[in-house]
């Protein structure tokens, strides 16, 4: 279609000359800001992201054209937060099932044997899909799952570049402040939890912290679990009897809660 | 001084001081570390079987209460059991067919700290 201006032009939505922002429905996208340009009404249900970013950071691989929440797949059919079993980032919300990752003991050695899993010198609390850090204030780093390319990279605020491994002497005893996912969730770690420690059953698990990203005060741990026959991969938040809470509560809950486990693939 | 507790066998000789029951499933504490039954613990009190949440498992399972730990035969993927000092027999199934959920049981050596996952 050369020659011809089609006004729509980001993610099929009109360019407002004026603004210079492209209205989406629900918020005006600014190309030239850090995403939208106002905070996300349901940003309560993606706590682990500035409220103004865009489409978990990977706008190569993901849309949000409704200004809600990521909806579907770029058509490039590229984008760092489809996960290698070849789920897509749940569009519900970032917490939902999917019975297929098992490369939570890989991330686990990575973790622990890289030295890159720590984050005493970083400063960021939000986390990106596409590679970027949130931006809000906060005080830890985020650790993004990468079984597929068998690394982990720590991520620090203001940059896009992941840091090397084992910048910042940070020690595997210093749990970052998020761990992502493959497909781009982040789940937030208590505050001064320490870990990574292995839980037996394949996973491993934060342990000795105290609210902090969202959580409840009492939230002192969360693990990390791989699927196996009967339940996917999962996030499990605990108090201080490692019993297990919803983490916006504090209150614990039965394993048959929903809010007893969150799992990383729809 | 107390001997040191870091896997589920170190229970052997230690008094269970209370049961508690959470939500739907089942701890046995021991002043300090648990044994958290996810799956429906059994116990056999005088050759009498209670499953639990059936009625009259509760009291049976309290009466483990301030008795010791006498034995503790764990096998893996099938399940744990443990012998009390006024035999009663507690059995926490470890099998995938007895899971409600993706686990069966948690030892947890000292609260707050890193734990173990069946």
């Amino acid at each position: 279609m050369t020659g011809i201006d089609t006004r729509k032009k980001f993610i099929d939505k009109e360019l407002d000359g004026e603004s210079t922002t492209y209205n989406t429905g629900v918020r005006q996208y600014d190309p030239e800001g850090p995403g939208f340009a106002s905070v996300d009404p349901l940003w309560e249900e993606f706590r682990a992201w500035t409220p103004y970013h865009y489409a978990h950071d990977n706008p190569v691989g993901l849309k949000d054209p409704s200004g809600l929440q990521v909806g579907e797949k770029n058509d490039n059919g590229g984008g760092g937060a489809i996960s290698p079993a070849g789920g897509s980032v749940a569009p519900e919300g970032y917490w939902s099932v999917r019975p297929v990752f098992r490369g939570l003991s890989r991330f686990w050695r990575n973790l622990t044997g890289s030295g890159s899993g720590g984050s005493s010198a970083t400063t960021a609390s939000g986390a990106g899909a596409g590679g970027n850090a949130g931006a809000s204030a906060g005080s830890r780093g985020a650790v993004r799952m990468e079984p597929g390319q068998g690394t982990v990279k720590r991520l620090t605020q203001g940059s896009n570049r992941p840091a090397t491994a084992g910048a910042g002497k940070a020690t595997a005893r210093e749990a970052p402040g998020f761990i992502v996912t493959p497909n781009g969730k982040a789940f937030p770690v208590p505050q001064g939890a320490k870990g990574p420690i292995p839980t037996r059953a394949p996973g491993m698990q934060f342990t000795e912290g105290s609210g902090g990203n969202g959580l409840d005060p009492r939230v002192s741990g969360v693990r990390f679990m791989d699927a196996n026959a009967n339940q996917g991969a999962r996030a499990v938040y605990m108090n201080n009897s490692n019993q297990r809470v919803n983490p916006l509560t504090g209150q614990t809950v039965s394993p048959n809660d929903p809010a007893a486990h969150y799992y990383f693939f729809p | 001084m107390r001997k040191s507790i870091t896997e589920v066998h170190d229970l052997v000789g230690e008094e269970i001081s209370a049961v508690a029951f959470v939500r739907d499933y089942v701890e046995f504490h021991f002043d300090g570390p648990i044994l958290r039954s996810e799956s429906n613990p059994r116990v056999i009190v005088q050759g009498v079987e209670y499953h639990f949440p059936e009625p009259g498992s509760r009291d049976a399972l309290c009466r483990v209460i301030d008795s010791t730990v006498r034995a503790i035969d764990l096998e893996d993927d099938r399940q744990l059991e443990l012998t009390t000092s006024n035999d009663c027999r507690v059995i926490i199934p470890l099998d995938a067919a007895s899971l409600r959920g993706g686990e069966a049981m948690h030892f947890v050596p000292k609260p707050g700290g890193p734990m173990q996952v069946w």
